[in-house]
Parts: structure tokens; C-alpha cells; sequence
């Protein structure tokens, strides 16, 4: 292969041949071209909001950036996946044994929260939001420790161990199917000074200290008692759930299935306040079935399905000899529902006399035959105490203790829920928020006052 | 030094933040709940008011949420990651200081080790963001 001729240096006094043609003129130099308006980053490529370019990655780089990009996205997309499943709602098995399988594993763990989320939903809502509240106020109250944690407030144990079903399952009906357990141990234990109770709310009780006999403990062999454990379990969409309510209605049936015929429709009314007003009207007219028809049928189905087997248990019930005039109410909103407050009633008499009760700060105002009372909390004191008549002084700290406790009665509602657009009564949970309402008019040491009153009253 | 503190800051925090959020947040009996499960657990049994719901039904994309932090500093986008950042790292001192404070009311008992690792990168993260979103507008006057 031949090689390029070696570059020689021109010789000297050597000129080029070219020169500009005669005439030529340059054009005027251009300016410098002008910079874009906005911050100079702009034109060197950087964002228009002022950032700093990026730097120039290399190819190399940009592997690393992807890539690191791609594992946080990874990263990020597994933890979300991970934190929604644990996030949900939903704690319904797949069968009605693992449905009694799940609440039993929370149940040995001592875990209050996981036992109510196993609940049927409607029972659920029934207890769970009313019992958080009736804990607060008595930590309010100062009748549980501030910082008492929820396992140990109801100062029972309970551990179920080595549990067998029987295998078969006894329809109640489409969506409810009761379980055998026929063998396994249930071991409880109680002790009072377990739970978190204040020192002086245990004084106040216990005026010479605690008892021996507050603790005490139970074996129960499941296999030893002749009969096999039943227990109830409702399926709501596509989920099972044990179910307390069903348990206790089959039970009270003499662990006899609802026919068909037994069933009382769950039939609401058009408004919370209307719900309440038909109960109200249902009860006395001693129309048990319409009183039963409007109960909500999320929190209590069992009481629609035995619905006439519960009528036989009540038997006759004689109306009221007054006639239901006219109602209002206030209505407050709470979790999933209304609370309906009495604010008056006017009732007829048989006579054609009219009585009407009028709740009014706190104060009740009584007309009767055209004559009015009104009766505040210190007068029905007042009263109370001429009647019945206390054998020991009333302090004024007690005085004062009453004075809230009535008032607190005169707040007490019912509490509604909406089912397929119509409203319902929901007794389970007006029953267990009747408490809150009643502790939230109570301030201070009130509850350990009225607790000292009634001692002293038991001790006389 | 300096220029690389807030970024490689911002992520140590991100990663606390996000594995606090996996630690136990709700005490019951012998079970610890992480904030998944806790923000779940409380869903179903009370009502929460509205703010606090919306705060928990948000909280379980918090993982996907820092992602796009990195994504957007490493895509370079620093102003708008920083942004992200800021936000992600608000949300989670607010949760993780609200659950601290709610120790022992009603039926919830906090756990501490969840909530405080969640707070540390929560705040870490907060300071590497306006590092980085003040940091910018000094580089572009010294260059001008």
C-alpha cells in the first residue's frame, strides 16, 4: 500500500494565488442575535420557570436515571398494591367456618377491633361507633384511666383452643347458615383489677377496697356438654360473617330455623323523624307487627325473620288510652344516620283531655288541662327527695351530679338508618348510644358522686 | 457537596417516610396494625370526619406518591419532584403527628415506632424539598 506524500513547508517569500476580486466589499457584521425574553436559562436550553438546565447525561447516565426511575416506580406501585389490600373494609370470609374461624383467632389475640370488624357490617355499626364513644366518656367521666388501652377494658380473657365442626351446616334461610362446634376448649378469665378503672372510681365502689371474688376463672370443654355449640353466620354480598344477633335470636327460638310464614317485612317511612313518629304511633296502639316492620333490617334481619314468632312470645297487647296528637323532634346527624330527639308531645286522653310535654333547655314544661308546670332538673330533685325521701344528706356535689344526669335524659333520641330508601329505627344502637348521651351531660367527678350517693343510700 | 446533600437527603427521608408507614401505627390486644391496616380498621367501625377520611382514604397511594418524587428529580424535573415532595412529606407529619397525639382515645392505642420513623422522614423530606426548590433560583442569577 502506497503512501500519501509527506506536507511540505511553503517556501519562503511563497503567496497565494487568491485575492478578493477588486471592488469586493464585506457585508456589515450581523449582531449578535438578541435574547429570547424570560430568564437567560431559556436560551441555554434551561426551563422557561428558571430551572438550572439539566445536566447532559451520558448515556450511561441516562441507563442509571431510567433505571432508577423504573425500581422507584416498581418500588412505589408494590407498596401502594401492599398498603390498599391492607387498607380494606372488608373482613368477610369466604365460607361461614372461616367466617368463625377469623373471629376466633382475633378473639385468642385479644383484639377488640379485629372482633368488632369480623361483625356483620349492620351489627358492626350497631356496636362498634357507640361503644368508641361510651369508652371516651368514661375516660371523660374519670372512670376509666386516660391512657386505658382497649384490650384490657373489658377485663376479660377469653381463648378458644382446638376447635371442630361437626362438618354439617343448618340453613336459617338463603344467607344465614348456623355452625356446630363439637369440640375445643373455651377458657375465660376475668379479674375487675384488670380493667383500667380510676382509683377513685374503685373507691367510690369499694369504699373497704376491692373483694377477693373479683377475678375468677372458667374452663369449658365444648366435646363435655352434650350438645354441640351452634352459632350463626350471615352472608352479605359475597362474604360470610359470624353473627351475633342471629346467634342470640336462634338461641331464644329454642335453636328452631324461621319458616317462611314467620317473617315480619322490614317496612320504613319516608324520613327519620317519620320512622320515629310511626314507632312511636305503633307502640301505642300496641301494633307490635308495625313496630317490628320498622326496625332496621341491617342491624337486626333475625328480628324480621322470627318476626312472628316473637309477636306469639309478647301475646296480646293491649293499646294505650291515649291518643298520639302531635310530635316534634330535632334531628341530629350521626355515623350512617339521624338521631330523633323529642322536642314535644300532645297526647288526647280517653276523656278528651290533652297532655303535652315540652323539653326545653334542659327544663321540662308539662301542660295538663290547661294549666302548665314547667319542671327543671333541681325541682324534679326537689321533688325526688319529698317523695321518696333520701336517709342521708344530699351534698351539693351530688345535687349538682343529678342536676346533669336528668339533663342528659332529656337528650336522649333514637337513633335512625336509611335501608333501600326508606328509614328505620335501629333499637341495638339506640340502646348502647342511650348511655353516651346520658355520660355526656356528666362533668367532673359526677358519675364517682352519684356512685358515692348510691352507696351511701345501699348502706343505710 | 452541597448540591447532592438535599437529593440523597430527600430519599433517606422518602425511604422512612414510606417505611414508617409499614411499622405498627394501632395497638389491639396482641395485634399491631400498620397505617394500612389501622386507617382500614377505622374506617369500618366509626364515621370519620371529613377531612380525616379523605387523609386516609388517600394515605395507601403515599408509596406511589414518593415514587413520582424520584421519578420527576431523576427525569429532571427538580422543581416539580421537590413539589411532590413537599406535599408528601405535609401529609405524613400531619397523619403521623395527629396518631401520636390520639394515644390512648377511645378504642385506639397508638404505637409509636410506625408514626415517629414516618414523622423523621416526613420532616427530612420537607427540608430536602425546599432545599431543593430554593436552591434553583441562586444557580440562575449567579449564571445571568
Amino acid at each position: 500500500m502506497s503512501q500519501p506524500p509527506e506536507w511540505q513547508p511553503p517556501e519562503p517569500g511563497y503567496q497565494p494565488q487568491w485575492s478578493p476580486p477588486p471592488g469586493a466589499q464585506w457585508p456589515a457584521p450581523l449582531p449578535p442575535p438578541a435574547a429570547p425574553p424570560g430568564p437567560q436559562w431559556d436560551y441555554l436550553g434551561g426551563s422557561p420557570t428558571g430551572e438550572p438546565p439539566p445536566p447532559k447525561k451520558s448515556g450511561r447516565g441516562r441507563l442509571i436515571a431510567s433505571l432508577v426511575a423504573v425500581s422507584a416506580l416498581v418500588a412505589g406501585g408494590v407498596a401502594t398494591y401492599v398498603a390498599v389490600s391492607d387498607s380494606s373494609t372488608d373482613r368477610g370470609a369466604g365460607s361461614p367456618e372461616a367466617a368463625i374461624r377469623t373471629i376466633v383467632g382475633d378473639i385468642n389475640k385479644s383484639d377488640l377491633i379485629g372482633v368488632l370488624n369480623d361483625l356483620v357490617p349492620g351489627e358492626r355499626t350497631a356496636i362498634a361507633a357507640p361503644f368508641t364513644d361510651l369508652v371516651n366518656q368514661l375516660k371523660r367521666t374519670k372512670v376509666l384511666q386516660p391512657g386505658a388501652a382497649p384490650a384490657t377494658i373489658t377485663g376479660l380473657q377469653v381463648q378458644l383452643k382446638q376447635l371442630t365442626f361437626s362438618g354439617t351446616t343448618i340453613p336459617l334461610n338463603d344467607h344465614v347458615q348456623v355452625l356446630e362446634l363439637t369440640g375445643g376448649t373455651i377458657d375465660l378469665s376475668a379479674d375487675l383489677e384488670r380493667v383500667p378503672l380510676t382509683a377513685e372510681f374503685l373507691k367510690a365502689i369499694f369504699p373497704r377496697g376491692i373483694p377477693q371474688s373479683t377475678s375468677g376463672t372458667q374452663h369449658v370443654d365444648i366435646a363435655q356438654q352434650g350438645a354441640p355449640l351452634r352459632i350463626a353466620t350471615q352472608k352479605v354480598g359475597s362474604s360470610w360473617y359470624p353473627s351475633l344477633f342471629y346467634t342470640v335470636a336462634y338461641q331464644a327460638a329454642g335453636e328452631r330455623a324461621p319458616a317462611a310464614g314467620d317473617a315480619v317485612p322490614a317496612r320504613g317511612a319516608a324520613s327519620a323523624e317519620d320512622a320515629v313518629k310511626q314507632l312511636i304511633d305503633a307502640l301505642l296502639a300496641g301494633s307490635v307487627d308495625r313496630a317490628i316492620a320498622l326496625v332496621s333490617p341491617d342491624e337486626l334481619p333475625a328480628l324480621h325473620d322470627y318476626g312472628k314468632k316473637v309477636l306469639a312470645a309478647v301475646g296480646s297487647y293491649q293499646p294505650a288510652p291515649v291518643h298520639l296528637e302531635d310530635l316534634t323532634f330535632t334531628t341530629a346527624d350521626i355515623a350512617g344516620g339521624k338521631r330523633v330527639t323529642l322536642s314535644s308531645i300532645t297526647l288526647t286522653n280517653q276523656d278528651g283531655s290533652k297532655t303535652s310535654v315540652k323539653v326545653d333547655a334542659g327544663c321540662f314544661s308539662i301542660s295538663y288541662d290547661g294549666q302548665t308546670k314547667r319542671q327543671c332538673p333541681a325541682d324534679l330533685i326537689d321533688t325526688a327527695t319529698q317523695s321518696f325521701g333520701f336517709p342521708t344528706k344530699v351534698t351539693a356535689a351530688q345535687r349538682q351530679a343529678i342536676t346533669d344526669l336528668i339533663a342528659g335524659l332529656g337528650k336522649v333520641g333514637v337513633d335512625t338508618s336509611q335501608t333501600g330508601g326508606q328509614w328505620f329505627v335501629a333499637p341495638v344502637r339506640t340502646y348502647f348510644d342511650l348511655e353516651n348521651e346520658i355520660l355526656s351531660q356528666l362533668k367532673g367527678n359526677d358519675v364517682i358522686e352519684l356512685v358515692d350517693l348510691i352507696t351511701s343510700f345501699v348502706g343505710n | 457537596m452541597r448540591r447532592r446533600l438535599a437529593p440523597a437527603a430527600g430519599a433517606l427521608g422518602l425511604i422512612l417516610l414510606v417505611t414508617g408507614t409499614f411499622l405498627p401505627w394501632l395497638r389491639s390486644g396482641d395485634v399491631r396494625r400498620n397505617s394500612y391496616q389501622a386507617g382500614g380498621a377505622l374506617r369500618a367501625l366509626v364515621d370519620l370526619p371529613g377531612l380525616l377520611d379523605v387523609a386516609v382514604r388517600v394515605w395507601p397511594f403515599v408509596g406511589l406518591w414518593c415514587a413520582g418524587v424520584v421519578v420527576g428529580f431523576v427525569l429532571g424535573a427538580p422543581r416539580f419532584a421537590a413539589l411532590l415532595g413537599l406535599l408528601a412529606g405535609l401529609l405524613g407529619s400531619v397523619v403521623a403527628t395527629a396518631t401520636l397525639q390520639a394515644r390512648g382515645s377511645g378504642l385506639i392505642a397508638a404505637s409509636r415506632s410506625g408514626p415517629s420513623v414516618t414523622l423523621a422522614g416526613s420532616l427530612i423530606v420537607i427540608s430536602a424539598s425546599l432545599s431543593l426548590v430554593t436552591r434553583a433560583p441562586t444557580l440562575t442569577r449567579r449564571r445571568s
